[in-house]
Formats: structure tokens, sequence, C-alpha cells
């Protein structure tokens, strides 16, 4: 059955229907719940919490980017877990390296079709982004992980966070230059193969 | 918002497509022009390249949702289903059957013709009996009218020689006997006639609908009966699909708004 079959289904409160498009899904939700949160723990929380709400609104979804409404779902999850956080700090269940960072697991990025030195890169590369976009604020980080990690265009980010298309370009400007500073310290410890693919100034 | 950026977020913009127009065509303008932006532009596209790079995490496990989880319990979510689903077809052999009602059931309602005419004639003639035995009243036969009645057949015996010749002359074989009344048995005076009658359309009436006549449905050749029971089958089957129907999509409906 396609996507929109299992949306009517689902609709009609087929629950299988619905675990079908979790299936579907959970890896881009997951992805950003991770990227916005900054730990493992929170962002699996705020997934399932996301599922579990999805699941009591899908009759509000009304045709569309399934995809978009979804990320709406999972980004007022994350807002509702940083604000659970700020009240209530937390200490990370994963292990850290001697910086207090999250180790991602190998096996949360694993790719069956890489080899060990391309895993291990993508583990470094994968680190070093998580720890730029740390440092930014909720909002710069939300805009910026949905339009250039999650590939949605500017009218789409407007639909999800629910702000108008001149502050989805701001935030995203201003996300973008700071990144760019964090990067750059980063930068010479990336492969040289990784410094090539991008623009001469790195 | 400051100059810088101003100039920041065009660039990002530009970067994406998102310009168009006059802005976009003076952006272009303004970074061949300008060095210094060109270089804030050639930061803005390797921060992006970078970002588009970040590696995508796998969900660490499945996050199935469980009845349990959205307040259901699992008979529920499996009773929802098969609900809707009985009171969906219950709805439509119910709207089978009572299409059918409209081309089937009158072939049952109407019996043969000659069956109909036969009743009514012999509930005619009933009535008229009974009209005549409240108007004329029956009274013991006289002596001088009993070798007429002797000579009367009883019933299913052939009539005698004489009366058959009687009978057949006047065409009245096939009509009922009445009983011959000596002429000093004449009815009463009007007057008193009325008054035994009434109005005339109240006692006709009071002798058409007597509580003792048969019903016209009484009179129907037998053949008919095994209608009348398929008629009440076909009803009671309504009436159980009717109640199917509506009892299996109340609770489906009331299964939905639960959730």
């Amino acid at each position: 059955m396609d996507e929109v079959g299992l949306i009517k289904e689902a609709q009609r409160g087929d629950l299988d229907a619905f675990n079908r498009l979790v299936l579907a899904y959970q890896d881009r939700v997951y992805n950003q719940a991770y990227r916005v949160l900054g730990n493992h723990q929170s962002a699996d929380d705020a997934t399932q919490e996301a599922f579990i709400s999805a699941y009591r609104k899908i009759s509000s979804f009304r045709g569309g980017s399934f995809r978009a409404w979804l990320l709406r779902i999972v980004t007022n999850a994350c807002y509702d877990e940083l604000r659970r956080q700020k009240r209530r700090p937390t200490t990370a269940l994963e292990p850290v390296d001697e910086n207090d960072e999250e180790i991602e697991s190998p096996y949360w990025i694993a790719d069956p079709g890489e080899l060990p030195e391309e895993q291990a890169v993508r583990s470094e590369l994968g680190n070093a982004i998580q720890e730029c976009l740390n440092q930014l604020s909720n909002e710069f980080r939300m805009v910026v992980v949905l339009v250039d990690v999650q590939g949605l265009d500017y009218q789409e980010a407007s639909d999800v966070i629910g702000k108008p298309l001149g502050t989805i370009k701001s935030r995203l400007a201003r996300a973008r230059y700071q990144m760019r500073d964090c990067l750059q310290s980063f930068w010479e410890l990336l492969p040289h193969s990784m410094r090539l693919e991008t623009n001469d100034k790195y | 918002m400051s100059e810088f950026d101003r100039k920041l977020e065009s660039l990002s913009a530009y970067l994406d497509g998102e310009l168009a127009g006059d802005d976009r065509a003076q952006i272009e303008r303004l970074l061949q022009e300008d060095l210094e932006l060109q270089g804030w532009f050639e930061e803005l596209k390797g921060a992006r390249t970078v970002l588009r790079k970040t590696p995508k995490l796998r969900a660490p496990r499945n996050f199935y949702i469980t009845p349990e989880m959205v307040g259901q319990n699992a008979g529920t979510v499996r009773a929802f289903p098969i609900l809707r689903f009985a009171s969906a077809f219950a709805a439509f052999l119910l709207v089978l059957i009572f299409l059918g009602d409209l081309f089937v059931i009158p072939r049952f309602v109407t019996a043969p013709a000659s069956s109909i005419q036969i009743a009514e004639f012999v509930l005619e003639e009933e009535e008229s009996a009974a009209l005549e035995a409240e108007v004329f009243p029956s009274q013991p036969p006289s002596a001088a009218a009993e070798p007429l009645m002797q000579e009367m057949p009883a019933e299913g015996e052939p009539a005698p020689e004489s009366m058959q010749d009687e009978n057949i002359s006047s065409g009245m074989e096939n009509t009922p006997q009445f009983e011959k009344v000596h002429p000093t048995q004449l009815p009463a005076p009007l007057e008193e006639l009325e008054e035994r009658l009434g109005t005339a359309s109240d006692t006709g009436e009071a002798l058409l609908f007597d509580s003792e006549s048969r019903e016209p449905e009484e009179v129907f050749a037998p053949e008919s009966q095994p209608g009348v029971n398929f008629i009440t089958l076909i009803r009671l089957t309504e009436v159980a699909l009717l109640i199917i129907a509506v009892s299996a999509g109340c609770a489906a409906l009331i299964l939905h708004l639960r959730k």
C-alpha cells in the first residue's frame, strides 16, 4: 500500500498502517531530534513522543507533505524537551570522550557498504558538526538542521516552525555564518578528501 | 538589521536559489564588484556543503506505537474494523432486501385472479344471505310450503327431475337456493322494516362487516399460504439486519470517538 493509502487507513484507526509509516520515517525523525537536542536519550524520548502525538493527531492531516507534517510534530516535541531540560538539567547516559562529548555509537551511524576508514571519517565529521550545532541557539539550530541537514526548502521550514519566510532566511543566514566559524576549528582535522569536496576557502 | 546582516541574508538566500528578480540581479552585481562579499559568499557555501554531509543516523530501535501507548486496549483496536465492516455489510444486505421487496413481494401478495373472484362472490352472497335473514326472518315452514321444501334436494344430492328442469330453465344451477317462504309470511310493513333495518348504510355496513364474517384473506386458496410465510420471514430479516447495522455502527462510532 502506498503512503496515501497508509495515511487514510491510519486516519480510520488502523494502528498497523500507522506503524508502517513509523518504520518509513523513524530514521528521519530521530535525526531531527538528535541534531536538535544533542544527545541520544533525549532524542529517543522526543521521537517516541512525536510518533504518539502524530497518531493522536493523524485525523488533522489534510494532505500535502507528510514529511513536513511529521517534522513539525517532532520539532514541537524537541522544544518541549528543551524546556524540560532547562528546568531539570540531565546527565547523559551515553559514554563521553575526554571533552565530555557523547561518542556517537558506530552502530547508529553504521552503513553496511562502508569501509572502516570511511566509517571513522563519518563519525569524526558527525561529532564535529554536532559540536558546532550545540553551540547555536535553539532557534538557529532548528532552522539549519531543517534546511541543511533534512533538506527542506524555505517554505517547508517556515511551515514546520510556524514562522514567516523572512524569519527563516534571517535565522538560516546567521546560523550558517556561526557554523562556518566553528567548523574552521575542525576543518584541519578532517581528511584531505573531505576538504577537497568543498570550496577553496577550506 | 545592520547592512552586514542584510547582505548576509541576501547571500544565503542567493546560495539556495531563493532570490528572484531585482534582488538576484543586485546581489550578482555586488558579488562581481565586492571581493569581501565574495569571501563571505564562499564561506557560507562551504558551511552549507559540510552541513549537507552530516551523517544520517539510523534510529537505534523501532518506535512502533502499541495500543497501550495511545490509551487503547488490544481488543478495542481489533474490534473497531470488525464492527465497522459488520455495520456496512448489514446495511448493504438491508438495502438489497429492501430493493427486493419492491419487485418480489407484490407477486406473493397478488393471489390468482380466479381465487379472488370466487372469494369475493362467496363473500357477497353471504352478506346478501345475512341481510335477507335480517329482513326476512326465517320461520318454520308452513304445511303448504312443506311439499315444496320436501322437494328441495339435500346438499350434494341431485335435484328431482322436475326441479332440475326448473333450475336449468331458470339458469339457477349455479346460484344458492333460498328458503321458500309462504305468502302469508310476507315482510312487515315498511315502517317496521325501517326500524329493524335502521339506516340502510349502517345496517348494510353492520351486515357487511359482521364480526362473524370472514375476512377476504381467509378465503384465499391454500396455495398462497407459503407466500405469506415468506413475507414474514423477509420482514423479520429486515428488522434483524437493521438492528445489526445500527448497533454495530453505533459501537464503531463510540470506539472511534473514544480514541
